[in-house]
C-alpha cells in the first residue's frame, strides 16, 4: 500500500516503533516494514505465552499507541500485526 | 461512567448485539480495513448494527479508550470486543466467528441452481487444475455483482450441486442467487461465465453502437429514443430513432414494461437518466447506446456528422 498520508511526525517511524514496542513488551524483539503511514510488524516475545489473540495485539497497538493519535500521525494503519513466542 | 461519550459507547454496545465501528456505512465504507469486516459479516449472514465513525469524531476518538485499541474498524459481539480487522479475518478463518455470530444470522438454505454442461466443463477442468482443497466459490453482493473464484474452503459455506460441479456459497450471497443460472458463452471477444440470477432487479444496460446496429440490421423488435432536443436533432440524427419529447414520454410510460428500449442522447449521459426513469417504471429492458450520437457516427455511420 503507497497511499500517502501526510504527517507532522520528524524522524523514522519505523525506528519510533521498534523502539516503543521494544521498550513496553518485555524481552521482544520488532521488526518494521512498510512507510507511508501503513506498516507491518512482527514482534517476537515470551511474554506473549498464555495471552489471547486479542491481548497479544493490544499489547503491541498499546505501545504505539501515541504514534497512531490524531490526523497528522506518523501510523496511520497497521496492515499486518504478527506475535510470535521465541 | 461520567463521560457523556463513553456512556453513550457503552448504551450502544450494549443494545446491538452485534456491532461494528466503522469509517462510511456498509453501503459505502470510506477505508478498506473497514470494507473487509463488512464484506465476512455479509458472507456470514449476520445482522448487525454499525455506527460511522466519520459522521461522529466524538466516538471515533471515544471508542479508541473504550476499548483501548486504537484503530478502526471494532467489532462488538454480545457487549464482548472481538478486535479489528486483522482479528476478525483470523476468527473468520478459524470458523469461531461464524459459530460465535450463529445466533444472530437468519437461517439459510443452499439456493437451488444451475450449472449449464457448457459451463460445468471449464469449471471442473479449473479446480482439478487447482488441486487438492481447493473449491469453487461463488458469490452475489448487494448490487449483483458476481464473482466465481477458486480457493480455499471456507467454514460455513453452503455446498450446492449441479451438473457434476460443486459450488460454494457463502450465507450472505445465498438467498440472492435462488435459481440463478451458470452458463458458459463465446463471444467475437472470447469466451466467458455467464452468471444471472431471477432475483436481479433490472437495471439500464450499456448497449455499443456495433450491438445496436445488429440489433437494428436484424430487426429485432425495439424502440429507439433520441432524448436530445430539437435543435440538436436539427444538425445529426440516427434514422432510426423517434424524438422523445414530453406527449411521447407520456405515451411511451404506458407501454408494455417488456418493450425493448433503447435510449441515446449525445454522449449517452443525459440519456442514462432517461433510460433509468424507465426503469424505475417498471420496465424490464432498457438500454443505453454508450457514447451517444457521437458513437454512433464513429462506429457506425460516419455519414452523421459530428457537432
Amino acid at each position: 500500500m503507497s497511499s500517502h498520508h501526510p504527517t507532522s511526525f520528524v524522524g523514522d517511524p519505523r525506528l519510533a516503533i521498534k523502539e516503543a514496542v521494544e521498550a513496553a513488551v518485555a524481552g521482544s524483539t520488532c521488526q518494521v516494514e512498510g512507510g507511508g503511514g501503513h506498516f507491518s510488524i512482527v514482534v517476537t516475545s515470551a511474554a506473549f505465552a498464555g495471552q489471547s489473540l486479542l491481548n497479544k495485539q493490544r499489547m503491541v497497538l498499546s505501545a504505539i499507541a501515541h504514534l497512531m493519535k490524531g490526523d497528522g500521525a506518523p501510523v496511520h494503519a497497521v496492515d499486518n500485526l504478527v506475535t510470535n513466542l521465541p | 461512567m461520567s463521560d457523556p461519550t463513553q456512556s453513550r459507547i457503552d448504551s450502544l454496545v450494549k443494545e446491538h448485539k452485534v456491532l461494528l465501528f466503522m469509517k462510511g456505512t456498509p453501503q459505502f465504507p470510506q477505508c478498506g480495513f473497514s470494507a473487509t469486516v463488512i464484506g465476512i459479516l455479509d458472507g456470514i449472514g449476520a445482522r448487525f448494527h454499525t455506527v460511522n465513525v466519520i459522521a461522529e469524531p466524538a466516538i471515533r476518538d471515544g471508542i479508541k479508550t473504550y476499548s483501548n485499541w486504537p484503530t478502526i474498524p471494532q467489532l462488538y459481539v454480545d457487549g464482548e470486543f472481538l478486535g479489528g480487522c486483522d482479528i476478525v479475518k483470523q476468527l473468520y478463518a478459524s470458523g469461531e466467528l461464524t459459530a460465535k455470530l450463529a445466533p444472530y444470522a437468519a437461517p439459510v438454505v443452499a439456493p437451488r441452481l444451475t450449472v449449464t454442461p457448457a459451463a460445468a466443463a471449464p469449471l471442473k477442468e479449473a479446480v482439478t487444475e487447482a488441486g487438492a482443497g481447493q473449491v469453487i466459490h461463488l458469490s452475489c453482493n448487494a448490487s449483483f455483482q458476481y464473482d466465481l473464484s477458486i480457493g480455499d474452503a471456507r467454514p460455513g459455506d453452503l455446498s450446492v450441486e449441479s451438473n457434476g460441479v460443486t459450488l460454494m456459497v457463502d450465507r450472505g450471497s445465498a438467498a440472492r442467487l435462488e435459481g440463478a443460472h451458470i452458463d458458459f458463452v463465446t463471444d467475437a471477444r472470447g469466451g466467458g461465465f455467464q452468471i444471472t440470477s431471477p432475483l436481479e432487479p433490472p437495471k439500464v444496460r450499456a448497449l455499443s453502437p456495433k450491438e445496436l446496429h445488429s440489433m437494428l440490421e436484424r430487426k429485432d423488435a425495439l424502440q429507439l429514443w433520441d432524448v436530445r432536443t430539437v435543435e440538436e436533432r436539427g444538425v445529426a440524427k440516427i434514422e432510426a430513432a423517434r424524438h422523445l419529447d414530453e406527449a411521447a414520454a407520456k405515451a411511451l410510460e404506458q407501454a408494455p414494461k417488456d418493450t425493448v428500449l433503447v435510449f441515446h442522447c449525445h454522449h449517452g449521459g443525459r440519456s442514462q437518466r432517461a433510460a433509468e426513469a424507465f426503469v424505475k417504471l417498471g420496465f424490464k429492458k432498457v438500454y443505453n447506446l454508450v457514447g451517444g450520437i457521437d458513437g454512433w457516427s464513429q462506429a457506425v455511420d460516419p455519414k452523421v456528422p459530428l457537432y
